[in-house]
C-alpha cells in the first residue's frame, strides 16, 4: 500500500480544517453531520478516498474502514461539477456520475462546503493589518470594475466587427426576422399536414 | 531466525554489543533521557519530515472511532496520541505509556499545550509487563519502540492481554528494505545519523546506538511470526518506502 493517497490527502485536509475554521458557523453545521462519512469512488483517474466527519472537523482517508452514508462514484470532472454547484446531487442524470446511499448527506456536505461564508477582509487584516488591507481591497474591486467594463467593451466590439465590418453574423434584428418566417413556415406545414391527414381519411371513407 | 534468538538468554544485545539482560533497560533509559529534548526534531531531521506521514498512515490502518480506547505504548514526546485524541472524541480514552519518564514529560508538555489533555491519560509503564485490566484496549500501538524493549516476545504477549477481541495492535518499527540498492543507499544516509545528533544534540552515541539497533532488529516475515506467537489470530504487514519501515497489524479474535 502506498503513502501517496495519504500524502496528497493530508494537506487537503488541513485545507478544509482551515476554511471551516474561518467560517464562525460551520462547526455547528459540521456536528450536525458528526459519524457520518462519504465514500468517494473516481473512475477516471481510479482513486478512493473517505470524508468523515470526526468530533466536528473533516477526516480525509484513503482508507474505507466504516460504513459510509453515502457513495459517490464516477469520473473527476463529474464529481468537480458537483464541487463547482454546476449539478445537485438530485440531477447528475447524463453526468456519469453515481451516488449510492443518503442523497441528503450528499447535499448537506455540498452545501457546508460550498457555502462556507468567509470573512476574506478580516481574515487579510490579521495578517496584513487594517491599512493595507483596504488598500488592498480598494485595488481588487477597482481592478475587478475595470476588467468588467473591459471585458463588457470587448465583447461589444468583437460584435460590430463580427456583424459590420467582415458580416460573419447577422444583424439581431435580420436573426429575428428570419426566427418569425421560420415558425410561420412551420405553423402553414403543420396546417398542411393536418389537411392531408384530413383528405385522407375522407377518400379512405368515400373508397367503402 | 533472527539474530536477537541467537544470542545467549542472560545476554541480549544493545545496537552491536552484547549485554546482560539485566542492564539494557537502563542503557536504552540513558539513550532516551539524553534525546528527550530534542526527540521530536530529530526525527524530523533524520527521517526529512517522513515520519509524520508515515504516522498519520498507521492511525488510518488502526480503524480507531469515537469511544475507542488506546494504549500508545512507547509513545513517548505523545505524536501518536495527538493523532489519536480527535478521533476517540470525549468519550474515548488515550493512554500514553512510556517506560522513559524524560520522555512522558515531554510528551505531557505538549499534549498540555495542545489543548487536549481531555482524553489522554499518562501511564510510566514497562511494556513487558503492562498495568492494565485484560481486555481494556481496542487498539494498541508501539511505534519505534518494539526494537528497544529487552523481551520482545513478552512485550507482545502482554500487548495480547490488554487488547480486546475483535482489537488490532499496530507495531510501526523500522525494517529491512526490499531492495538491495535502497538498502546500501540507506545504510549510507543512516551513517551520518550520529553525526546529525552530534550537531543537534551534542550526543552522537544515542544515534550510533539508533542505528546499530535498526540492523539487529527482526525483518518483516519474523516480527509477524512473533506477533503470531504471541496469540494474535492473524498479522499482515504493510511496508512502507521500499520496507525501509514496516507497519504490523494483529488482529486479536
Amino acid at each position: 500500500m502506498s503513502l501517496l493517497p495519504t500524502a496528497l490527502l493530508w494537506p487537503l485536509e488541513a485545507l478544509l480544517d482551515r476554511l471551516v475554521t474561518l467560517d464562525p458557523l460551520a462547526r455547528q453545521r459540521l456536528q450536525a453531520l458528526e459519524g457520518r462519512s462519504l465514500a468517494i469512488q473516481l473512475t477516471r483517474p481510479s482513486v478512493s478516498f473517505c470524508i468523515a466527519v470526526v468530533a466536528g472537523r473533516l477526516h480525509l482517508s484513503a482508507l474505507q474502514d466504516r460504513p459510509a452514508a453515502a457513495t459517490l462514484r464516477g469520473p473527476a470532472p463529474a464529481l468537480l461539477s458537483l464541487l463547482l454547484r454546476q449539478r445537485t446531487p438530485e440531477s447528475l442524470e447524463g453526468s456519469g456520475l453515481e451516488v449510492l446511499g443518503d442523497l441528503q448527506f450528499v447535499r448537506q456536505l455540498q452545501e457546508l462546503l460550498l457555502g462556507l461564508d468567509i470573512d476574506w477582509p478580516y481574515q487579510l487584516g490579521r495578517v496584513l493589518g487594517d491599512i493595507p488591507t483596504q488598500a488592498l481591497q480598494d485595488t481588487v474591486t477597482l481592478a475587478a470594475r475595470q476588467t468588467g467594463q473591459l471585458s463588457r467593451r470587448a465583447a461589444e466590439d468583437l460584435r460590430l466587427f463580427l456583424q459590420e465590418e467582415s458580416r460573419l453574423l447577422p444583424q439581431r434584428g435580420e436573426l429575428e426576422t428570419l426566427y418569425d418566417d421560420i415558425q410561420a413556415l412551420v405553423l402553414r406545414l403543420e396546417r398542411f399536414e393536418a389537411r392531408l391527414v384530413l383528405r385522407e381519411a375522407v377518400m379512405h371513407a368515400e373508397s367503402r | 531466525m533472527s539474530k536477537s534468538q541467537d544470542t545467549p538468554p542472560d545476554t541480549t544485545h544493545f545496537g552491536f554489543r552484547q549485554v546482560p539482560v539485566r542492564e539494557k533497560a537502563a542503557l536504552v533509559g540513558q539513550v532516551f533521557d539524553s534525546v528527550a529534548r530534542k526527540y521530536d526534531l530529530m526525527n524530523d531531521v533524520v527521517s526529512l519530515g517522513t515520519h509524520r506521514l508515515i504516522k498519520r498512515f498507521t492511525v488510518e490502518l488502526s480503524g480507531v472511532r469515537s469511544g475507542h480506547y488506546v494504549l500508545d505504548l512507547a509513545g513517548g514526546t505523545g505524536d501518536f496520541s495527538l493523532l489519536f485524541a480527535p478521533l476517540v472524541g470525549p468519550s474515548g480514552l488515550i493512554v500514553l505509556a512510556d517506560i522513559n519518564e524524560a520522555m512522558l514529560r515531554v510528551g505531557r508538555d505538549r499534549i498540555i499545550d495542545a489543548g487536549r489533555p481531555g482524553p489522554i491519560e499518562i501511564s510510566l509503564a514497562n511494556a513487558e509487563s503492562l498495568p492494565f485490566a485484560d481486555a481494556s484496549f481496542d487498539c494498541v500501538t508501539i511505534a519505534y519502540g518494539l526494537r528497544n524493549v529487552t523481551h520482545k516476545e513478552a512485550a507482545l504477549r502482554s500487548m495480547q492481554r490488554v487488547l480486546k477481541p475483535g482489537g488490532r495492535l499496530l507495531v510501526l518499527e523500522f525494517s529491512k528494505p526490499r531492495q538491495p540498492w535502497l538498502g546500501k543507499a540507506y545504510d549510507l544516509y543512516s551513517k551520518l545519523w550520529p553525526l546529525a545528533g552530534k550537531l543537534v544534540l551534542d550526543d552522537s552515541a544515542s544515534y550510533q546506538y539508533l542505528v546499530e539497533s535498526i540492523r539487529m532488529h527482526p525483518d518483516q516475515e519474523t516480527l509477524r511470526e512473533m506477533v503470531l506467537a504471541a496469540g494474535f489470530s492473524r498479522c499482515n504487514y504493510h511496508d512502507v518506502m521500499g520496507g525501509i519501515c514496516a507497519i504490523h497489524v494483529g488482529h486479536k479474535d
